[in-house]
């Protein structure tokens, strides 16, 4: 599904000496299947942003439309927006509160008034693709570790089967190995369920390894929104914006200053090593 | 989305930042001064003493810079008792000259008089202390309350804790209220219905929302326990603070301001005996 804000603006306390404009005239278009990183300083408006996507927020003015429908015109749709869109919180291990794993995850789908069969399915299903034992099922999710409560979480998300997915910094207090999970999983739920996924990270090597473009806002405006490649080549603007790049962006900047220039668009490892490889000789076996 | 405007609604006990004299007053005199001026305004006799009161508040309200939006929205929770004050006084005190009169009710000078005192005093009353929680943040508002019940200590009163378990309640209200809307909004995204239904089976649906939020006080209430033993918090005695309550010219500006009150209601009081 596509998503459209149209001069979106969001004024928290309006009339208050707290009052913040934390979403500044905002016009966008974000694709449908598009794995979106948004980045930005914090307090840029990122979580503000997403949480007009679902109607969570509504515009102080502006529109948000979703496949052409405005979410805000329609009470009704309301229901039917919230079944396609799936919210990751930060933190989301917090919202868990059932006594077993099954009944938390089963909690989405039983809100959508599916059949008893289908819940049930889709629970193995949302667990199976977060990489969660079929054994947890009956155990507290408040005895589980961390990282597996997270899981459950995002499973509690996924069983919902939305169209899009918005993740608030998923990988926010997860262990590397955890972290690696987490991206592995999201690489392949995008891959598998065909889903738009806006994620929120403030870990460029988590975005420049996943998404097919980068928003970054400051300020409560989108100042960049184009391809990885061509975000992280802009090494100092975003600096500015008090905004890091990725590891490989800076071992290509460390290897500048040895005489050796790779194209700063190059992202991965791999490719590094393959462009040293074929521009600098050397073996390739190494 | 009912619940979430209520919360968003909720100022943290309603403080306006400000810089004026007012603010910088220390709390203690603050605190002192406005409970003298909820006893003074019942001293008040004729409309000219509350005329007075009236310039006097309004005077104070101006050196404050507060908006009067935030004055009158204080005033809305008593709008209907007013009211009702007002009604009630005006019908029911028997008195000379009535301008109408059927069975006990009666419309009297000295009923309209009596209600619109009564009317004044409790909207000057609810003026005065908003005043003071306007321009005084809440911490300094703890703090000042703790020294001036310190000397209840000496008879077993726990001003220290009392205090503390104040600052940390506020400390705390705004985290909570950020982690209800951020679970709420959690569990509205996985379809959870918060607003619609029978009242049974609403209650039902705000488990989703308070077992999480009870989680996660306890948590902070562990986690806020520990933090303190850590830095061998003991208790209150022997205890010093970093910031030093202390009295200043504004406070002596804040005085003699009030002193000129009292000495018109006096005035007021002795020429209306
Ligand atoms: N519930 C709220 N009430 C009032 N102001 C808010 C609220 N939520 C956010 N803000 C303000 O809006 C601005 C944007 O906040 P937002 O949470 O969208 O930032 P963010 O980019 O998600 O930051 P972070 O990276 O820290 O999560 C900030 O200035 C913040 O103080
Ligand atoms: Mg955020």
């Amino acid at each position: 599904m596509s998503i459209h804000f149209e001069k979106l603006s969001h004024v928290y306390m309006p009339d208050s000496p707290f009052e913040t404009k934390a979403i500044d005239d905002v016009t966008l278009t974000i694709n449908d299947y598009e794995f979106v990183g948004l980045i930005g300083h914090t307090g840029s408006g990122k979580t503000t942003l997403v949480q007009h996507i679902n109607a969570l927020l509504k515009p102080t003015t502006g529109k948000v439309i979703i496949d052409s429908l405005d979410i805000n015109s329609d009470k009704h749709a309301l229901k039917e927006l919230r079944k396609k869109v799936g919210f990751v919180f930060q933190y989301p291990e917090h919202q868990l509160f059932e006594e077993t794993v099954e009944k938390d995850i089963a909690f989405g789908p039983k809100n959508l008034k599916l059949p008893k069969e289908e819940i049930a399915i889709r629970v193995e299903q949302a667990m199976e693709l977060v990489g969660l034992e079929p054994e947890v099922k009956l155990r507290s999710p408040f005895e589980l570790s961390g990282g597996q409560r997270r899981r459950v979480a995002l499973a509690g998300v996924i069983a919902m089967r939305p169209e899009i997915l918005i993740l608030d910094e998923p990988t926010a207090g997860l262990d590397p190995g955890g972290r690696d999970a987490m991206l592995l999983m999201l690489k392949k739920m995008h891959k598998k369920e065909k889903m738009t996924v806006i994620m929120i990270s403030h870990y460029m090597d988590e975005i420049a390894a996943l998404c097919s473009k980068v928003l970054v806002m400051e300020k409560g405006k989108p100042v960049i929104y184009d391809e990885p490649k061509k975000v992280f080549a802009q090494g100092e603007r975003l600096a500015a914006m008090g905004l890091d790049v990725p590891t490989t962006t800076k071992l290509i900047i460390a290897l500048e200053k040895k005489d050796i220039n790779i194209p700063k668009d190059i992202l991965t490892l791999k490719e590094i090593h393959s462009y040293i490889a074929e521009n600098y000789g050397g073996d390739d076996s190494a | 989305m009912g619940v979430m405007i209520v919360l968003k609604n909720i100022t943290l006990g309603q403080f306006f930042p400000g810089s004026s004299i007012v603010h910088k007053m220390d709390p203690r005199i603050k605190i002192i001064t406005v409970f003298l001026f909820i006893v003074l305004i019942f001293f008040v006799k004729s409309f000219y003493g509350y005329l007075v009161v009236a310039v006097f508040v309004a005077f104070v309200i101006m050196t404050t810079k507060v908006p009067i939006k935030y004055i009158l929205r204080g005033l809305k929770p008593i709008f209907f008792i007013v009211i009702i004050t007002f009604v009630l006084n005006t019908l029911m005190t028997p008195g000379d000259d009535p301008y109408f009169s059927w069975k006990f009710i009666s419309i009297t000078p000295k009923g309209l008089k009596q209600a619109s005192f009564l009317s004044i005093r409790l909207v000057l009353l609810v003026i005065g202390s908003q005043i003071l929680t306007l321009t005084t943040s809440p911490l300094g508002l703890t703090d000042g309350i703790e020294q001036l019940a310190g000397p209840l200590k000496k008879v077993g009163f726990p001003a220290h804790e009392m205090a503390m378990m104040m600052t940390i309640a506020l400390r705390f209200i705004p985290t909570l209220l950020n982690e209800t809307d951020r679970i709420m909004k959690a569990q509205i995204s996985r379809g959870a219905d918060f607003e619609t239904g029978s009242l049974i089976s609403r209650a039902r649906n705000l488990v989703p929302l308070l077992v999480p939020l009870f989680v996660s006080a306890f948590r902070r209430a562990d986690e806020l326990a520990l933090a303190m033993e850590a830095r061998c918090y003991q208790g209150g005695t022997g205890r010093t603070r970093m910031k030093v309550l202390k009295m200043s010219k504004y406070d002596i500006y804040g005085a003699l301001a009030f002193c000129v009150l009292i000495a018109l209601i006096v005035l007021d009081y002795i020429l209306a005996a």
